[in-house]
């Protein structure tokens, strides 16, 4: 997640595109 | 052009060092042409060939051991999965690696990395003591005779602020399906799977060794992962060195609660769109591609899209192989230098109609 997000954020795309982890959102849905 | 000459002791020792299939390779270059670095130009994608460095293997031919050959393989496994030979490529590149790292010849980078493994049982630079601190504000029960599931949670998430939300939310999850489940601590060390793929192949078995004895000692029978490595790592590495336990990666473990009516997912997310990014060790090295898809699929308000690469095609991130700590630095990255394979994988997912990954 984090090489994902990093990489993201390096090319400027993390207002387009948010990277997130599997866990966290099946956590925000209980 | 300077003569190469070949070294049958190099090559023996190579193949002594765990490169049992490296003479099976018949330089058809299948390898090389399905390689994640053949999408990203640059420096290591010009100096770096999987199918010569094989060459240079089976030869015992000096050349492998530049640094950026040696330690460029993430090993994402796409060359595996299509070999007509069957080779152990991945085995072959952990080998070669040994072959050097094993004799004290460790890149400066990764020294700091080996030196936190053996000295705290971790490669975060991270106090022992401190490997439960994530848990802070959780009720995170311990491990005990009567519990049925230890959770391994990785170093990553242990150590690495930005992940420790990973471990939060699976003990949530978790907790909300009933799982019997808990953690021993301090006393875990790294699964030690980089180590090994970096060529520490001695670090990895003090690692693993000191692993199985705290787990069988504690009466573990059944192990929940976090991470795919780790997952990987106690299916695949573990039973020969005698740690054999019943092994499951949380995604499969909530699937099965999911099918099951233990797990319920009632509150619908913000997000609409979202593709799933197939990790290599759960994906391609581990065969699981349905339960994190059945997963996201039944949270309320999710459309699930793939990505133009997915399950056994997936993309690498380029943090596996040891290569999330060889990495060059951020600050000499940028989108036009093409030197990270991960910068590569971005605009392709930023090219779906997803917002979220």
């Amino acid at each position: 997640m984090n090489m994902l997000t990093d990489a993201c954020t390096s090319l400027n795309k993390q207002e387009s595109l948010e990277i997130t982890e599997l866990s966290e959102v099946l956590a925000e849905a209980l | 052009m300077e003569p190469k000459y070949v070294s049958r002791e190099m090559r023996d020792y190579i193949i002594e060092m765990g490169a049992e299939t490296i003479t099976w390779c018949m330089q058809c270059g299948l390898c090389t042409a399905l390689c994640p670095w053949r999408l990203v130009p640059g420096e290591t994608s010009e100096k770096f060939s999987i199918r010569h460095m094989l060459r240079l293997g089976q030869m015992g031919m000096e050349g492998f051991e530049d640094e950026t050959v040696l330690f460029a393989c993430s090993t994402c496994g796409m060359c595996v999965k299509n070999c007509p030979r069957g080779v152990k490529i991945i085995d072959n590149v952990r080998a070669m690696r040994a072959s050097i790292v094993g004799g004290g010849v460790v890149p400066a980078n990764l020294r700091p990395i080996l030196g936190s493994a053996h000295a705290n049982g971790n490669p975060w630079a991270g106090p022992r003591e401190k490997r439960t601190a994530w848990q802070e504000g959780l009720d995170v029960p311990k491990f005990g005779p009567d519990t049925e599931y230890f959770l391994f949670v990785c170093c990553h998430s242990c150590y690495d602020p930005r992940s420790t939300k990973i471990a939060k939310s699976i003990v949530k999850l978790l907790k909300a399906a009933g799982v019997s489940f808990g953690v021993i601590g301090e006393e875990e060390s790294c699964c030690g799977e980089s180590m090994r793929k970096l060529g520490d192949e001695e670090l990895f078995q003090k690692l693993a060794q000191s692993n199985i004895e705290l787990f069988n000692q504690k009466g573990v029978k059944k192990i929940i992962t976090t991470s795919p490595h780790c997952y990987w790592t106690f299916t695949q590495e573990y039973p020969a060195f005698g740690g054999e336990w019943e092994v499951i990666h949380y995604t499969q473990l909530l699937a099965k609660l999911l099918e099951e009516g233990k797990l319920k997912f009632s509150k619908e997310v913000p997000k609409k769109k979202i593709a799933y990014h197939d990790p290599c060790y759960l994906g391609r090295h581990s065969n699981i591609y349905d339960d994190p898809r059945k997963l996201l699929a039944s949270v309320p308000g999710v459309e699930l899209i793939e990505l133009d690469r997915a399950r056994e095609l997936s993309l690498c991130c380029a943090g596996g192989g040891g290569r999330i700590w060889a990495e060059v630095l951020w600050e000499n990255a940028s989108a036009n230098s093409g030197s990270l394979m991960h910068l590569k994988r971005m605009p392709r997912c930023s090219q779906q109609p997803a917002p979220t990954v």
